[in-house]
């Protein structure tokens, strides 16, 4: 097996011209293999950059040039797309809209459409200064390999990183011990692996120095915040969650990241380390039966933030904000006719084992209201149940979204400190259905 | 905007993309405002409450603003020969740094290549590691044993491309420290292959008759460079100012890579006035920390809080939460405490000694801010 210790790349750089389209789609397609996709996956992915490019040669102008790199990020291949920011309508990312064959920019936008659709994963990121990009995710086919194991031996379990064995064991025993409780990907021990190889995830495990493992924390880097899982605890040794979280945060430190986040945590984990993001009681019934509140902790000293707040949301924000202790200079802003994007666009994030969709702003717009309400029905048509929204409050274009999000059945739950450009508000939606 | 971004990865060096920026705290005024707090005591950075001794003040009250327009001296003429005076090392032994955050960066940017590699503990103060990260060599941390610097895991962990080995004496931040014997017994394993720094930010805080002056070992062991800083003991740290010392021909290595003109006239003769003290600013801030010392460790075996106190003007506490929510905390209330989590010690606080009035509140805001 190759050890992946840092990614590989190809890169491409042509003008967004219809002549280079079968060298995009060439290029994109044989890196793909290169990089471990199956032909199926390595097809898709060249799929994915066909229509867009096609959608960005009407628009683009004679000298303007696509990058394109393709990355092998281990349990996946990604092929980011940097061109113009101009050159492609906003309306082609809202992926779940239905679209209109009497529309002209429908269809238009049906190749960006299709795109989303073959692969796992789509985002768009604007940098203020700099490129945009749209980045076509597919990640690599694993056996689902759940070998049963028992309750490991007792002994004295001490905790490291362990081997690549281990990290299987590790993966199959969360699995199994952890049920619906732990993210799907714990079923596949090798994308576990190569999830850890690629350097986006760390891992700790407690060992037993036998072949043993009796626990351990997963954990991922994204952005100034790290989202961790676990700790997992299969042996009864007493402080072993501690002892595990412990060496997460001694490993975490001096990284970089403001925060850590635990999104699922369970019941091992020692609280001591973490704050709640909610109160210990809930303030009122509606958020008592749908926040699902994360386990939290900053890793560096909070020296404040501005952030940008509607009017209807300031007294929950405040309440939050007295209540963490959190040094916040709160901004309300209010709408003074400036002008507002037409078309809003949103990414959603899905998870399908937890029947979980985690929607986030790309451009706010005029008609968010009308974007949202289709997402939220066509998530709940795709067996999603547990829908939430997060609000970044350190981006002062979002405030205008709050009355869209109200009218589409959207309630603040709890503020995520320094969850994205600054602190998230999470909101859960309120009238979940059945799958 | 005239020109495009460059492409910053195609730019920017793998070790450096892998490196945040380490964002200093913002101003006492505007902190404390943001917490909304009545006060605001600083025991977060080990400053010496006491201020500086009585003629580095003399030394800045007459200083001439015209002086301000002159470049000062390149290489802290002046103060070198008064070390020299004081330790009884040749003038060219020494050279004056604008902190001993900037004799660090001349050490390891003397000695170390590519492929090359530091060692240090994991657990100590963070600018040996963040210097040798962001320069693209290998930080070795050896972990502390019983919180002090683990001798035996450091010689284990040297090669052939290890270049400089760093030990913290005492120790920031656990207060622990290598006697003499400990130190000379490691010099003698390390055998001159490897530059041996010892940082002695705290020395002057240490009353132990066995610490070891590591100035008195410099000519025995000719590897061995010691860090002194003006910043802790002496209260100067605003005008940052520190120095190393070393057998004169390592330092004249170490010196092809200073950037001169970098410490100010003002933090010199603030730095000269100090090394005339008669000695009783050391003996007043001693007394001080040795009182606060001892009535911070009887309330904190009150609490039934666990801590390490070592040597130096600090204490570290074991909390039973978060040190950063309970920074927030204490911010709130007044005191500004600095978290541990960044040194790899979670749920442990580092506070700085005052006086005993201003123990008395913290350790009160304590008691009911964790419980």
């Amino acid at each position: 097996m190759t050890i992946m210790n840092t990614p590989v790349t190809a890169e491409l750089i042509v003008p967004i011209t219809v002549e280079n389209l079968p060298i995009v789609t060439g290029m994109v397609e044989q890196s793909a293999r290169i990089f471990g996709l199956n032909n199926e996956g390595a097809q898709n992915l060249g799929l994915a950059a066909e229509e867009l490019f096609s959608v960005l040669v009407s628009a683009a102008g004679p000298d303007e040039k696509i990058r394109i790199v393709v990355k092998q990020g281990g349990y996946y291949v990604e092929a980011a797309c940097y061109f113009p920011p101009h050159a492609i309508p906003i309306t082609a990312l809202n992926i779940t809209t239905e679209l209109n064959p009497d529309n002209e920019s429908d269809i238009e936008n049906l190749g960006i459409i299709l795109a989303a659709h073959v692969v796992d994963r789509l985002q768009l990121v604007r940098e203020k200064q700099g490129e945009t990009a749209i980045r076509f995710t597919i990640e690599r086919q694993y056996p689902d390999q759940i070998i049963p194991f028992g309750i490991p031996p007792s002994g004295h379990y001490s905790v490291s990183e362990g081997g690549y064995e281990d990290i299987k064991q590790f993966a199959a025993r969360v699995s199994t011990t952890y049920g619906t409780n732990s993210p799907d990907f714990f079923r596949f021990p090798g994308k576990v692996v190569d999830m850890v190889k690629c350097q986006e995830f760390g891992v700790l495990l407690a060992l037993d120095g036998k072949g043993n493992v009796g626990g351990g924390m997963l954990w991922r880097w994204s952005g100034k915040m790290i989202d961790s899982l676990g700790p997992y605890i299969f042996t009864p040794q007493p402080g072993l969650a501690e002892e595990i979280v412990q060496g997460v945060l001694e490993k975490v430190s001096r990284k970089g990241a403001i925060c850590i986040v635990n999104r699922m945590p369970v019941n091992d984990v020692p609280r001591t380390y973490f704050e709640d993001l909610i109160k210990s009681y809930p303030a009122d019934e509606i958020r008592a039966t749908t926040c699902h509140p994360p386990l939290y902790r900053q890793l560096e000293e909070d020296t404040g933030s501005v952030v940008y707040v509607h009017p209807d949301l300031e007294p929950f924000i405040k309440e939050c904000y007295e209540r963490l202790v959190l040094p916040r200079n709160i901004v309300v802003t209010t709408y003074a006719g400036e002008f507002i994007e037409p078309h809003a666009a949103f990414e959603v994030h899905v998870d399908k084992k937890q029947h979980l969709a985690i929607i986030s702003t790309i451009v706010a717009g005029i008609d968010s209201g009308e974007v949202l309400t289709g997402y939220v029905a066509s998530l709940y048509e795709e067996g999603i149940t547990w829908l939430e929204f997060e609000l970044d409050l350190g981006d002062e274009t979002t405030p205008v979204l709050v009355p869209a999000l109200r009218a589409a059945g959207f309630a603040p739950c709890y503020v995520l400190p320094w969850g994205g450009m600054g602190d998230v508000v999470v909101f859960e939606h309120q009238t979940p259905r059945g799958p | 905007m005239a020109g495009n971004l460059p492409l910053l990865n195609h730019i920017v060096p793998p070790y450096i993309q892998k490196i945040e920026a380490y964002i200093p705290s913002k101003p006492d005024d505007i902190l404390q405002k943001m917490y909304n707090s009545p006060f605001l005591y600083r025991m977060n950075n080990n400053e010496n409450v006491i201020g500086p001794p009585q003629k580095s003040i003399n030394a800045i009250m007459n200083f001439d603003p015209e002086r301000a327009a002159i470049y000062p001296n390149g290489d802290g003429y002046r103060l070198r020969h008064r070390l020299s005076e004081v330790f009884g090392l040749s003038s060219c032994s020494f050279i004056i740094g604008n902190g001993a955050n900037e004799v660090i960066t001349f050490v390891i940017k003397a000695f170390c290549q590519k492929g090359d590699n530091i060692i240090t503990s994991d657990k100590t103060f963070k600018v040996y590691e963040w210097v040798a990260d962001f320069s693209g060599f290998e930080s070795r941390l050896v972990p502390l044993k019983e919180n002090a610097f683990d001798d035996e895991g450091i010689l284990a962990r040297i090669d052939e491309r290890t270049k400089v080995i760093f030990i913290c004496n005492p120790n920031n931040p656990t207060g622990t420290y290598w006697n003499e014997a400990k130190l000379r017994k490691f010099m003698e394993r390390v055998g001159g292959k490897q530059i041996v720094v010892v940082d002695e930010a705290y020395s002057e805080f240490v009353e132990q008759p066995d610490y070891p002056n590591g100035m008195n070992l410099i000519r025995e062991y000719p590897n061995l460079v010691v860090f002194r800083t003006f910043s802790k003991m002496y209260g100067l740290a605003a005008l940052r100012i520190g120095y190393l010392a070393g057998d004169r021909r390592v330092v004249d290595i170490i010196r092809r890579t200073c950037v001169v003109y970098s410490v100010n006239t003002l933090a010199q003769e603030a730095a000269l006035g100090a090394l005339g003290d008669d000695g009783t600013h050391i003996v007043r801030s001693r007394d001080l920390i040795r009182s606060s010392k001892k009535y911070l460790l009887e309330e904190l075996d009150r609490m039934e809080f666990p801590y390490i106190a070592g040597e130096g003007n600090f204490v570290l506490i074991r909390l039973p939460i978060s040190d950063t929510l309970a920074y927030r905390r204490l911010m709130q209330k007044g005191y500004m405490v600095r978290t541990m989590t960044g040194f790899r010690l979670p749920n442990h606080i580092r506070v700085t000694l005052h006086d005993i009035p201003v123990m008395e509140g913290f350790t009160t805001t304590l008691k009911s801010t964790i419980s």
